[in-house]
């Protein structure tokens, strides 16, 4: 303990940080972990704190050591430059074979940063003797974490090392453990990928690529996509793409026949996880067969049949590339007719798909084919699809459809959906959670810019009326925000019409003898609000109070005549409200009157006369809120009009 | 430097024995709290602030904030009246994250008025955060929230519940859950809405035939172990008629007979109450007479429970509302103790 | 560094201490009488030991200690361990009584003291745990007078005394044998017909095995396997098997349950497998088991409308210990806590099984 003086002082609280119970607390403390090392400088960061970090490294939780294993990877700098990297590498040689995949892919990661930073002498000295060391352990945790760091090396050694390299790599492609295989096979896209780089950097580099190195990548290839694991065979996929992006790179097109059997042979797999995976990377094939039309119609059956497939995942993988994969299609004239006639009678059935993620992943893609068909045919074939997925039970499902219209509207118009659209949303709008009731309203703003006032007018208005009323505080704060974006759109002028005469023509609704107790059991709004308005009493409080929020959301987007004209007096006639929280929102309208009317011409009088007379009404009120607000309103107006 | 979170008891125990043996002072020179001042306002508004992101304050603001408090509290009545409407709140048990859920589907305060019925704190990881926000937005809107005294809101609870823990862990010392619980002597421990609607946390007692008796109690002490006090803070509604003895050790259980024979002499509608976990938030009990609401879902982070509010208009008109626990994406679950369970 | 199989493992390791822990703190609020001293022994040793067994250093260890004794436990959890733990060794007295000379078979018992308690020359006690757990119980017993003495335990006396490594803990041999006590470092999961353990066994004795929280862990087909195997071992000598296991009831409590111990590590795999009562008993049905019985914890407390496993006058002295204030979860958690009873074809039977209250009974 003599030693214990300020310097160390960090350090020791590090230490003692490192103890603390709560995971949360030493995550805390290991981010800081590099703070202190510049605090300690160099010398004492390799000679006290890394071995410190060392015992860490071999006992502690997950959430730490991923911390500790992506701070180490920036360390080279602190610990005085790369050729005091060894310590620091054998600190992330612990975390590596770790098997929490955060842990090891932020360990290799770090690996891999440092190994950028060492000099070539220093990859061959330190580096591959690792790679050789963790690919040859006898452990299989080791094996798979070596997979992560040949793509770092592979293109700084010189071409028989890189060979060598390549064959030890072979081995682990075919190693007995299927998680080494999987983690190889994993690593390898990113290995070869690198190749493709680092070809026709200089066509006369000694260390060039060559076909020795493809021999051998080409067994790898042949091994997974053969490999009697489904978890490895699926990850040939990739392998398949970065072969592909080579050739596409050197424009050698003389291996496509075969990588078209091989990406053929795994589309059709007997496993659903490698049918998956190429559904899910379709497109990525098949853009290498884009300028050979022979080969895309190929293509076309195996689309289909994943259309078709018996695994809800992979169906939901392949509606995500219909788009993308119709305008392949599409730059044929002869395959054109395809997209209609073999396509669309399969998407029609994929609409109907029993599994609600499969349509709820349709729903996300199908609009964008509008762009793609002719007007006619969007409005023949595609349009009876849209308006059955409007009607899905599923919410996602309409939510999809209803987000991406826009697409289908530069088409054909919206007019043509509206049939099934209205009675989407008044469902979404009335669905039992409120978050999706939420998720509906926020639509609508686009919806509205789409559809043109008229309809909106005529369709939705009732609707976006109707949410004020929900039961929930959160709905109603939405709808009142969706009718000031609204009026953004419309205008003022059709505010006043269809918005401000609504909201003020309430006050004549009350019918405060009834005293019925509403038991209702879930967060289901009225079922009485749609378009009974009758029902909306005045005499509530919370009708009363959404009345104010609304204008007070809309007085900002308002013409000043409607503001003076029916604003002010609706607002007025509510200062001898009996309840305080009525009064003291009033306060708030008045400031926003003010702020909106200040600086325009004749308007002060308005100002002077009507709302600073009836804030001196509201400032002596006998309630303290009322009279707080109403004096912070005073005092902003005072402010605005010295102005 | 390990620090020591398992303080014994006794130490805390014999401190504040002390102090509210003595009783706790009225200002006898004033009958109504000193008016907040602009300074008062910025700084309660501010801790607000804080608060609403789950903040704890410091030590030193939570001392001001409750002598700031006693002076608001300390006037309010044992029956403290309350104007409709109002929205109606149970237990929150220091789930913060749920009381935040709570604001948005109810209203924030003060645009929505608020009655809570105690037990704010103990079981949720959030006991600090939840009682400092609503004492501070007690403080700030005085007449916009009531909040009424839960039987955890005790020295003696606490102790064993987790808040005086939680106050160690966070403060390092026992000072902030001593602040707190002197000033929970001082809360309100029935309310009157509209002179129609009983509020109170745990029921009724055996000793309180009417309203007024519960005017004449002495409610500034520790909760009592027995005795009406204790009784309105610990008693649960049963099936059976009459009064029976309470498996929790304290307070009554009480029959459908007694609460229509109290409704009846105090010309009431309703006794809305919390104290108990219902699956469904809320709880009808003795046909109507009375309801039992509970606002933490899942409580305890183990019950799978929802929760509820109760909205009251001026026309008596009641809507219950039921939530499910907050969404709160991206945090992280590490940071949470899993509840025991037996292994 | 540990294999994911390796990691469950010590999570499943892991929750002896809690156990521990848990009746720690219900002995220290007094619920059992007389006071067992033998539980803070067990700590000790723990706390002493921890460090060396597998995936732990020094660091973690005291971390992993400190966070399974610092935090009080709730009144919920005391009762609760109190109401397992007394209505076990209710049976376990029950059966001694009975039957006079026989044997008690503790599968994943851990740091269980009721060992101490009740072996005798008459009453053979064999504990089966997993290897490091059981070479912690060892050590705790020789390094105590008192307990060497309870098992009459006659080895050399230094033995035990200085493991102040992990190398030293490592060649620790698990098993503990003497005359009436036998402690046994074995992976139940890997029971056979022909495992080694059985040597130590006896086949004659009327046998009473406990199994709590230890079969909910292992899978339904290992759950088959191992109480299978044990039936069969005492052929026509009875065999009465007592288990204590959660329960999911299929219900939003146990959803949550399943979730928050998922998050820990621990995975039930009978939970959602057996989720009621009924089909708890269905299982040992199928399994060939006869004179079965089920109740829940919720009943055994006396929370249920059967009445408690206990006399007024012990129900009185508990609710005195802790206020309570979480009836509503007490009933919750504990009717997710099953008390299950069988018995082999034998000829014999254990007949003060049906003194006590049972929820459900099948033929």
């Amino acid at each position: 303990m003599e030693n214990f003086n300020d310097d160390l002082y960090p350090l020791a609280l590090l230490m003692d940080e490192l103890k603390h119970d709560d995971v949360s607390n030493r995550v805390q403390a290991m981010q800081k972990v590099d703070t202190i090392a510049m605090a300690l400088g160099p010398e004492r960061t390799i000679n006290e704190l890394l071995p410190f970090l060392n015992d860490v490294a071999q006992d502690d939780e997950e959430e730490v050591f991923a911390v500790l294993a992506t701070k180490l990877g920036d360390f080279i700098p602190l610990i005085g430059g790369h050729q005091n990297c060894e310590p620091l590498i054998q600190i992330l040689l612990h975390l590596a074979p770790i098997e929490e995949p955060i842990v090891r892919d932020k360990a290799i990661a770090s690996l891999n940063n440092i190994s950028t930073e060492l000099t070539n002498e220093e990859v061959f000295e330190i580096f591959l003797p690792i790679i050789r060391d963790l690919s040859q352990g006898n452990w299989f945790s080791k094996r798979i974490a070596s997979c992560g760091l040949y793509k770092s090396v592979v293109v700084r050694v010189e071409a028989p090392v890189r060979q060598e390299l390549l064959a030890l790599f072979l081995k682990l492609v075919t190693d007995d453990g299927p998680m080494v295989r999987r983690s190889a096979a994993t690593n390898l896209p990113a290995i070869i990928n690198k190749l493709t780089d680092f070809t026709g950097i200089d066509a006369n580099d000694p260390n060039k690529v060559t076909n020795k190195d493809w021999e051998i990548i080409s067994q790898m290839f042949q091994s997974l996509i053969n490999d009697d694991q489904d978890s490895v065979k699926f990850l040939s996929i990739d392998v398949l793409i970065s072969i592909l992006e080579y050739f596409q790179k050197i424009q050698d097109q003389s291996h496509n026949s075969d990588f078209l059997v091989n990406s053929l042979k795994l589309m059709s797999d007997e496993s659903w996880r490698v049918r998956y995976t190429a559904a899910d990377r379709f497109n990525r094939i098949a853009e290498n067969f884009g300028n050979e039309e022979a080969k895309l119609t190929k293509l076309i059956e195996p689309f289909i049949s994943l259309m078709k497939d018996n695994e809800g995942e992979v169906r939901k993988a392949i509606a995500k590339q219909l788009p993308a994969f119709c305008k392949s299609l599409n730059k044929y004239e002869a395959l054109k007719p395809t997209i209609l006639n073999k396509i669309l009678p399969v998407v029609n059935e994929l609409s109907q798909d029993p599994q609600e993620n499969v349509r709820s992943s349709l729903a996300l893609n199908i609009t964008e084919l509008s762009s793609i068909l002719s007007k006619q045919s969007t409005i023949d074939k595609l349009l009876p699809i849209f308006l059955n997925m409007l009607k899905d039970e599923f919410p996602d499902v309409r939510l999809n459809i209803i987000s991406n219209l826009s697409i289908v509207n530069e088409t054909i118009g919206i007019n043509l959906l509206t049939t099934s659209l209205l009675p989407a949303i008044t469902e979404l709008a009335q669905d039992s959670k409120w978050r999706v009731r939420l998720a509906i309203i926020e639509y609508i703003p686009k919806l509205a810019d789409q559809l043109g006032e008229e309809f909106f007018n005529k369709e939705l208005l009732t609707l976006c009326l109707s949410w004020l009323w929900d039961s929930v505080y959160a709905i109603r704060e939405a709808s009142v925000k969706n009718l000031r974006k609204i009026t953004e759109i419309f205008g003022s002028a059709w505010a006043d019409k269809y918005i401000i005469d609504k909201l003020v023509s309430i006050k004549n609704n009350t019918h405060s003898s009834t005293l019925n107790n509403n038991d209702n059991n879930d967060d289901t709004i009225h079922d009485d609000n749609d378009n009974d308005e009758i029902n909306i009493d005045f005499a509530s409080f919370i009708i009363r109070i959404t009345c104010v929020f609304a204008l007070n959301e809309l007085i900002p987007v308002l013409d000043h005549q409607i503001i003076t004209e029916k604003v002010l007096p609706f607002l007025n006639d509510l200062i001898d409200d009996k309840v305080p929280n009525i009064r003291f929102n009033l306060a708030t309208s008045y400031l926003r009157i003010s702020e909106t009317l200040a600086g325009k011409q004749g308007d002060s009088p308005v100002i002077e006369q009507n709302v600073l007379k009836n804030l001196d009404i509201l400032v002596n009120d006998n309630d303290s809120d009322v009279r707080y607000f109403a004096s912070k309103s005073i005092d902003s107006i005072k402010e605005l009009l010295a102005v | 430097m390990d620090l020591d979170t398992d303080v014994p008891m006794e130490d805390v125990s014999d401190d504040h024995s002390e102090t509210y043996q003595g009783g706790a002072k009225i200002d006898a020179s004033k009958s109504k709290p000193s008016e907040l001042t602009g300074d008062s306002v910025n700084q309660l508004d501010q801790w607000i602030e804080k608060l609403a992101n789950c903040e704890p304050l410091s030590e030193q603001d939570v001392k001001r904030l409750c002598d700031m408090a006693v002076d608001v509290l300390q006037f309010e009545e044992n029956v403290q009246p309350v104007q409709v409407p109002v929205t109606i709140c149970g237990d929150v048990h220091g789930q913060f994250h749920d009381l935040m859920e709570l604001f948005k589907i109810g209203g924030p305060c003060p645009d929505t008025n608020y009655l809570f019925m105690g037990d704010y704190v103990d079981r949720g990881y959030y006991s600090v955060e939840t009682v400092s926000f609503l004492v501070c937005m007690k403080v700030r809107y005085p007449n916009r929230i009531t909040i009424l005294r839960g039987n955890h809101e005790s020295r003696q609870i606490t102790q064993v519940y987790g808040f005086y823990d939680e106050c160690l862990r966070k403060y390092g010392s026992a000072n902030v859950w001593k602040v707190f619980t002197d000033l929970f002597d001082y809360f309100p421990i029935t309310a009157l809405v509209d002179n129609k609607i009983f509020c109170l946390h745990g029921g009724l007692s055996p000793m309180i035939e009417t309203i007024d008796q519960v005017r004449e109690l002495n409610r500034i002490q520790e909760v009592p172990h027995e005795g009406p006090m204790c009784d309105l803070l610990w008693s649960d509604p049963d099936d059976r008629g009459g009064w029976g003895i309470s498996p929790r050790g304290a307070g009554f259980t009480f029959g459908q007979d007694i609460s229509e024979q109290f409704n009846h002499t105090n010309d009431l509608s309703l006794i809305a109450r919390a104290h108990q976990l219902v699956m469904e938030g809320y709880s009808w009990s003795h046909q109507q007479s009375v309801v039992t609401i509970f606002s933490a879902p899942n409580y305890c982070y183990r019950c799978g429970n929802q929760a509820a509010i109760m909205e009251v208009d001026e026309m008596h008109n009641r809507q219950f509302l039921q939530y499910d626990p907050s969404i709160r994406p991206g945090e992280p679950t590490v940071t949470r103790k899993t509840p025991d369970y037996f292994l | 560094m540990l294999s994911p199989n390796q990691k469950k493992d010590k999570v499943i390791r892991s929750t002896d201490l809690d156990a521990l822990a848990c009746r720690l703190s219900c002995a220290q609020q007094g619920y059992f009488l007389p006071m067992d001293n033998n539980i803070s022994k067990l700590v000790a040793s723990y706390s002493k030991y921890l460090q060396f067994c597998e995936g732990y250093t020094n660091l973690s260890a005291s971390r992993t200690f400190r966070m399974a004794f610092n935090d009080r436990k709730f009144p919920i959890i005391n009762r609760g361990t109190y109401l397992r733990t007394q209505s076990i060794s209710q049976i376990v007295e029950e059966f001694i009584k009975e039957f006079g000379t026989c044997q008690i078979l503790s599968l994943g018992g851990g740091s269980d003291t009721r060992c101490f308690k009740y072996v005798s020359p008459n009453v053979k006690y064999l504990e089966i745990d997993f290897p490091e757990t059981a070479k912690i119980k060892k050590l705790t017993i020789l390094g105590d007078n008192g307990l060497r003495a309870i098992v009459k335990y006659e080895g050399e006396e230094h033995i035990g005394l200085d493991v102040t490594t992990r190398d030293q803990f490592n060649d620790i041999e698990p098993d503990l044998h003497t005359s009436n006590y036998h402690i046994i470092g074995y992976d139940l999961r890997k029971l056979t017909h022909s495992s080694e353990v059985l040597q130590f066994v006896d086949s004659s004795l009327p046998t009473l095995v406990l199994s709590e929280c230890v079969l909910c862990y292992a899978s339904p087909q290992e759950n088959e396997n191992i109480i299978n195997i044990w039936s069969n071992y005492f052929g026509s000598t009875l065999m009465s098997l007592i288990v204590y296991d959660p329960i999911s009831l299929k219900d939003a409590f146990g959803a949550q349950m399943a979730d928050n111990l998922q998050r820990r590590g621990i995975n039930l795999l009978t939970f959602n497998a057996f989720a009621t009562v009924e089909s708890k008993l269905e299982f040992f049905h199928q399994l060939g088991l006869k004179n079965s019985k089920v109740t829940d914890i919720s009943s055994v407390g006396g929370y249920e409308s059967t009445g408690a496993w206990f006399d007024e006058e012990e129900v009185k002295r508990i609710s005195k210990l802790e206020i309570i204030d979480e009836v509503e979860e007490i009933k919750l958690l504990f009717s997710h806590y099953c008390l299950l009873y069988g018995e082999n074809q034998s000829s014999r039977s254990f007949r003060a099984i049906n003194n006590w209250r049972w929820k459900l009974e099948s033929d």
